[in-house]
């Protein structure tokens, strides 16, 4: 593994509602192995970037491409196969369904089982319980795995949500604000998981924390109305002056 | 030839008109509601007996079709009250079946009301006889009914796009969530539109009345045409189901002229191939 | 089988460590003996149709209890099965595994077609296609007299003859017989959803019902999934059809009425749709208090109305959730179980 491996890439990349331009000629390119933070005032596009990097929403104009390969027409289930796994910032579990469900339900695709599958039961395929044990493990969930998902916190659906995200057994993991509504412990614990995880991910994050995403991220870019305004590492954005204006100058 | 594709062209106009009337008012239903109306065509079917009821105390027609109007909005509202909102919290599922368990209701007090056999009834000698428009001849029943429907649009049209109670109903369905912040009664602002919808098929169904008379069966059959109405139009769209009604009716009438016994599986044929192209439907917006 | 068809599956089944395996036993054994009493407490025919309805619910609940597709098509696909299998047991082909195989095809591939126009259309909009195409399917046979009889029904339709090695032909002349046959497809085909809503396809399933693009960013391709669904449903709704066809000899026009379709919904709705044993327990108290009240009153519908309205206010879950409710003790003793 070279040391400036691109893993995804997007080039000029638009999206617009209506008459509204929300990522507006965006390119951008993800290092692998590296913790790359996406900072910006809500509204900045973050958000739609990372939907149209997942293939949610489709580019009106621009291309992505996922190391060598280009994913612009790619559907999302196709990107997540890619290796590809994301986070939401509205949790979305399988409310229905028992944590551990949740996770075995990642785990399965993951280990690239048929969906089609419906002759054998769930419950016969052995290969991705251990993969969906890990992940709750990784996020003190064990103790949980059997109870309904609508009954659990918020905090533990957050920490849920991204452990069904580590189940996916991804390359690369897009974050969107996962410490969002989280109480000081839950984000503690989040931090430390993160941090836990730049060895072994590239890791893309959208986060309103600016402790954390100066504490972790080796590379950040700033975007503001749809577009990009600044990127580089911590300690150059801290010093940005136009940084600091639009986004830390509160 | 020409003068039968034309006389058919004015006919399917005309039948076209009455089935916007109806489909008007599944839309508004289904815009404010968001619940498809099953008992929409037991509504209609209810509009042409109770117009029947009354022209038969020898009271003029028009006091009819007031009367079917009347008639489907209380129902309506009763409806809205006992059927739809004790199941609201429930998704639109269990809506809908209440709402189809009420249009069986509905069907079979009208048949213990008036009974199995159907009944017909001819136009005020008003409206009788026929028509020339030079280059063909209609029925004056038939004209008066496409002015008449056409009138009942544009009315309905100017409520909802020129007044106050027209403005909520368009928050109410572009915007629903915010209906509440606005400081409208939502409860209320839903029961009208289901009043108002309901009404619409009641006057469907009275207008109807001496075309097609009326039957036990005839909501079922119209409750299909409504929908394929509807979907045609787009559902995101408050008034594509006006054109698409006229559509429906002129294909379906110029169809009789070749194949009869197709003119209803027609309407079917023709909101597939309008999907296959346009699957949001002709004015809807993805 | 665990009978017990939620489409949470995993942890019941073994994933965690223990799983109530004794309820599980205890429930086939409930069906199964609700199966063999049937028949002794009504007209052998209302039982028939008892199970012919169950079949053709269970395969829709398939769709609105586990995918959360609410199909109001689903009466297309019995029709089109009892015409299919009705058609070549009209001809003289009266062999088995033939005519039911024959309808599966059928059903089917009708159902991929209609799939294909609906399933990407999500909510209300979906409904009022599948409830569209069902329109057109009606029309459809209506109009193609030489094959479905038209308005008139398709009639002269025999029973299938089942040729067993060893044993010889089995007809299904007598009644009782043919209700035993039915049974067991029944339970068949409760056995196989049961199984269907327990596998990784079934979990998906619902998990896709619940979260649509979740289900999708986890990398699995839910439309096609709920194609293959809809597939499923309406192949085992045609398997009914068919029996219906060969239980009254005839294949009546309204049996691929829209009605039908509505019809079925009630049933899995009024039973509830979080198992399998709702829906089959929705079509047992639909057709007997069709058969029950069609006897005392020509209006009944009326009173089925009434009925489902009733149930929908009072007993939004179903009926099966009255009998299911636990007593605390129970569901107590069974949280501790699993942790």
């Amino acid at each position: 593994m070279t040391e400036r491996q691109i893993v995804l890439q997007a080039d000029r990349l638009s999206k617009r509602f209506g008459g509204n331009t929300v990522v507006n000629q965006v390119s951008i390119s993800f290092t692998r192995g590296r913790l790359h933070s996406i900072l910006g005032p809500n509204g900045a596009g973050k958000t739609t970037l990372f939907n149209l990097l997942t293939k949610d929403l489709t580019p009106d104009a621009g291309a992505i491409r996922l190391g060598d390969r280009d994913i612009t027409s790619a559907t999302p289930d196709q990107v997540a196969m890619l290796g590809v796994a994301r986070s939401y910032q509205i949790s979305s579990v399988f409310l229905e369904m028992s944590v551990r469900e949740n996770v075995w339900i990642a785990a399965y695709r993951a280990r690239r089982g048929n969906p089609f599958s419906f002759w054998r039961r769930a419950a016969a395929f052995s290969q991705p319980i251990d993969l969906a044990n890990a992940c709750l493990q990784r996020l003190d969930l064990l103790r949980i795995a059997d109870a309904p998902v609508k009954e659990l916190s918020y905090g533990d659906q957050r920490l849920l949500e991204i452990s069904v995200t580590l189940a996916c057994a991804p390359d690369v993991i897009l974050l969107d604000e996962p410490t969002a509504g989280l109480s000081g412990k839950e984000t503690a614990r989040v931090k430390q998981v993160i941090r836990s995880l730049k060895d072994e991910f590239s890791i893309i994050m959208i986060e309103h924390n600016v402790g954390i995403v100066m504490d972790l991220s080796d590379e950040i870019t700033v975007m503001n109305r749809g577009a990009v305004v600044a990127h580089g590492g911590p300690d150059d954005i801290r010093a940005n002056r136009d940084v600091r204006e639009a986004y830390f100058g509160r | 030839m020409l003068w039968l594709i034309s006389a058919q062209l004015v006919n399917g106009i005309a039948i076209g008109l009455v089935y916007a009337v109806m489909s008007f008012g599944l839309s508004i239903i289904k815009g404010l509601l968001n619940v498809p109306n099953f008992a929409h065509g037991a509504l209609y079917a209810l509009g042409a007996y109770i117009c029947y009821a009354v022209v038969s105390l020898q009271l003029p027609f028009a006091i009819g079709l007031a009367a079917a109007f009347l008639g489907a909005a209380v129902a309506g509202l009763l409806l809205d009250r006992f059927a739809i909102r004790p199941v609201g919290n429930g998704g639109y599922l269990p809506q809908l079946i209440v709402l189809f368990g009420a249009a069986l209701i509905i069907e079979q007090l009208l048949l213990i009301g008036w009974g199995t056999v159907g009944l017909s009834y001819s136009p005020p000698a008003m409206l009788r006889g026929a028509l020339n428009l030079g280059i063909t001849v209609v029925p004056r029943y038939i004209a008066f009914a496409s002015v008449f429907s056409a009138l009942v649009i544009v009315l309905v049209w100017l409520l909802i796009e020129r007044t106050k109670f027209g403005a909520y109903v368009r928050a109410g369905i572009e915007r629903p969530e915010t209906t509440q912040a606005l400081g409208i009664n939502v409860e209320l602002l839903l029961s009208s539109g289901m009043m108002l919808g309901a009404g619409l098929a009641g006057l469907a169904g009275g207008l109807a009345l001496p075309i097609v008379g009326a039957t036990s069966t005839m909501g079922g059959d119209m409750l299909g045409i409504a929908f394929v109405v509807l979907v045609i139009g787009g559902l995101g769209s408050l008034y594509g189901s006006i054109a698409a009604g006229i559509l429906v009716g002129v294909v379906q009438s110029l169809t009789t002229i070749v194949a009869p016994s197709a003119s209803t599986a027609i309407v079917y044929v023709l909101m597939i191939g309008v999907l296959l192209f346009r699957p949001q439907g002709l004015f809807g917006e993805r | 089988m665990n009978a017990d068809g939620e489409p949470a599956g995993v942890s019941d089944a073994g994933v965690s460590k223990s799983g109530p395996h004794l309820v599980s036993i205890a429930k086939v054994a409930c069906v199964i003996a609700a199966v063999a009493v049937l028949p002794l407490m009504m007209p052998i025919n209302i039982a028939t149709e008892i199970m012919i309805f169950g079949i053709f619910a269970m395969a829709t609940n398939l769709l609105i209890g586990t995918a959360g597709l609410y199909s109001f098509g689903q009466a297309a696909f019995f029709g089109a099965g009892g015409y299919a299998a009705g058609f070549l047991l009209a001809h003289g082909w009266t062999s088995l595994p033939l005519v039911f195989g024959f309808a599966v095809v059928v059903t089917g591939l009708l159902a991929a077609a209609v799939g294909l126009v609906s399933i990407k259309r999500v909510g209300i909009y979906f409904m009022m296609l599948t409830f569209a195409c069902n329109q057109l399917i009606y029309y459809a046979a209506y109009s193609w007299r030489s094959v479905t009889g038209g308005e008139d029904g398709l009639a002269g339709v025999r029973r299938p003859v089942l040729e067993l090695p060893f044993v010889g032909a089995i007809p299904f002349d007598d009644n009782r017989v043919f209700y035993a046959f039915t049974a067991v497809l029944f339970l068949v085909a409760m056995a196989f959803l049961v199984r269907v809503v327990e596998s990784p396809f079934g979990l998906v399933l619902a998990a896709a019902r619940q979260n649509t693009r979740r289900a999708a960013s986890l990398g699995y391709p839910v439309a096609k999934l709920q194609l293959v669904a809809f597939i499923i449903a309406g192949a085992v709704s045609g398997i009914a059809g068919a029996l219906f066809g060969m239980l009254y000899r005839i294949v009546p026009i309204d049996s691929v009425h829209w009605f039908g379709s509505a019809y079925v919904v009630f049933m899995v709705v009024i039973g509830g749709t979080r198992s399998m044993i709702g829906p089959a327990l929705g079509a047992f108290v639909f057709i007997w208090l069709q058969g029950l009240l069609s006897l005392t009153w020509s209006r009944w519908p009326l009173l089925l109305g009434l009925f489902v309205v009733a149930t929908m206010i009072f007993q939004p879950d179903g009926l099966l959730a009255l009998l299911t409710k636990r007593p605390a003790w129970l569901s107590g003793r069974r949280e501790r179980s699993r942790s």
